[in-house]
C-alpha cells in the first residue's frame, strides 16, 4: 500500500521479484541477518511521489 | 558497564528469571532475544529498580543496584519502550516531556537543552509544542528517545523500540539509535525478537528461554547462523525465508 492504494500484490515468497519502487524500498530498508551495515536505506518519499504521478500520467 | 549475576526474579509464587548472568562492557550494545514471556522485559525492569522480589547482584556503571537506588543513579540508566504512548503523557507537549527530567534534577538552560536534543534526534523544532497524538509513530519514538537522553545517561535500556513501527520508519529509528550510540558513547541493552535487528545494532546477544540464558554469542556467530543452542538454532530457522 502506498498513498492509500494497493500498488503491488505478491506472495511472501516472491518479495525478491517485487517491481514497484515502494515495495523495493521497503524491502531494502529491512535489516539483514548476515550483513554488517553502517546505515539502513530509508524510503525517499519525494521520489516515490514523483513515480506515482508518472505512473498514472 | 552492566553486570548481572545470578539474577532470580519472582512474581508471587512464580519464578520468572532463574540465575541469569551476563555482562555488558562500556559502549557495547547487547541484545536479549527470546520468545514472548521468556523474561526479557523483566531483566530491564530489574535493572531499572522496578522489580520488588529479586535476588542476585546487579551493577550499572560500577554502582550496585539496590532496593532503594538514588535519583543520581536512576539518571544513569534510562528506558525506551515499544509503545512511546506508554512513556509520554497524552496532554503534555514534546517540550513538557523533554523539560520535565531537567526540572526534576534542577538543571538550568532548559530551552537550549531542549532545542539541542530535538536537533540530535532529528525532530524539527516546529514539533516542540505538539502533543503526542499530533505526531506519527516514528516521531513519538524520537521524542521518547530524546526524553531518555535528556539527563545524559550512560546506559539505554531499549524494550522492542521499533517493533510497533513499519519497516521504513523502523530503519530511520535504528539508524538514529546507531548514530546516537556512537556520538554519546552509550551502552545499549536491547530487547527484541528480531535477529536481523540484533545483527544491525548489537555486538553480542544472550538467548533467553523460559527465564534462563541458554546461550551468549557474538554477532559474528549470529551472522554466520552458527548459534550453538537448540533454541538459538530454532530462532535462526524461524527467520529463514524472510528476504
Ligand atoms: N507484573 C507481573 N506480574 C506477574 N507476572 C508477570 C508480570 N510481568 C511479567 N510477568 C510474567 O513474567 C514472565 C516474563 O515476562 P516478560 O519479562 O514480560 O517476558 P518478555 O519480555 O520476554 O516477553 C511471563 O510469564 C509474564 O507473564
Ligand atoms: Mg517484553
Amino acid at each position: 500500500m502506498f498513498n492509500g492504494e494497493v500498488v503491488e500484490e505478491i506472495g511472501p515468497g516472491a518479495l525478491h521479484a517485487a517491481t514497484h519502487p515502494y515495495t523495493r524500498g521497503l524491502i531494502a530498508s529491512l535489516p539483514r541477518l548476515d550483513e554488517d551495515r553502517a546505515e539502513l536505506p530509508v524510503l525517499d518519499r519525494a521520489a516515490l511521489a514523483r513515480f506515482g504521478q508518472e505512473g498514472r500520467a | 558497564m552492566i553486570q548481572v549475576d545470578d539474577l532470580t526474579v519472582r512474581y508471587g509464587p512464580t519464578t520468572v528469571l532463574h540465575n541469569v548472568s551476563f555482562a555488558v562492557a562500556q559502549g557495547e550494545s547487547f541484545a536479549l532475544v527470546g520468545e514472548s514471556g521468556s523474561g526479557k522485559s523483566t531483566i530491564l525492569k530489574a535493572l531499572a529498580g522496578q522489580v520488588d522480589d529479586w535476588s542476585g547482584q546487579m551493577a550499572v556503571g560500577g554502582q550496585r543496584v539496590t532496593r532503594s537506588s538514588s535519583r543520581a543513579q536512576a539518571a544513569q540508566i534510562q528506558m525506551v519502550f515499544q509503545d512511546p504512548y506508554g512513556s509520554l503523557h497524552p496532554r503534555r507537549t514534546v517540550d513538557d516531556a523533554l523539560s520535565e527530567p531537567l526540572v526534576i534534577h534542577g538543571l538550568s538552560e532548559r530551552d537550549a537543552r531542549v532545542l539541542a536534543m530535538l536537533d540530535a534526534v532529528g525532530l524539527a523544532r516546529r514539533f516542540r509544542f505538539r502533543l503526542p497524538h499530533q505526531l506519527s509513530g516514528g516521531q513519538r519514538q524520537r521524542v521518547a528517545i530524546a526524553r531518555a537522553l535528556m539527563l545524559s545517561p550512560k546506559v539505554l535500556l531499549l524494550d522492542e523500540p521499533t517493533s510497533a513501527l513499519d519497516v521504513s520508519v523502523q530503519a530511520e529509528i535504528l539508524n538514529l539509535l546507531k548514530r546516537l550510540r556512537a556520538e554519546q558513547r552509550l551502552t545499549f541493552l536491547l530487547v527484541t525478537h528480531d535477529l536481523p535487528v540484533v545483527s544491525f545494532l548489537c555486538d553480542r546477544l544472550a538467548v533467553l528461554r523460559a527465564g534462563r540464558v541458554v546461550e551468549t554469542a557474538g554477532v559474528a556467530t549470529l551472522r554466520g547462523r552458527a548459534l550453538a543452542s537448540d533454541y538459538g538454532r530454532e530462532l535462526l530457522a524461524s527467520c529463514e525465508g524472510i528476504v
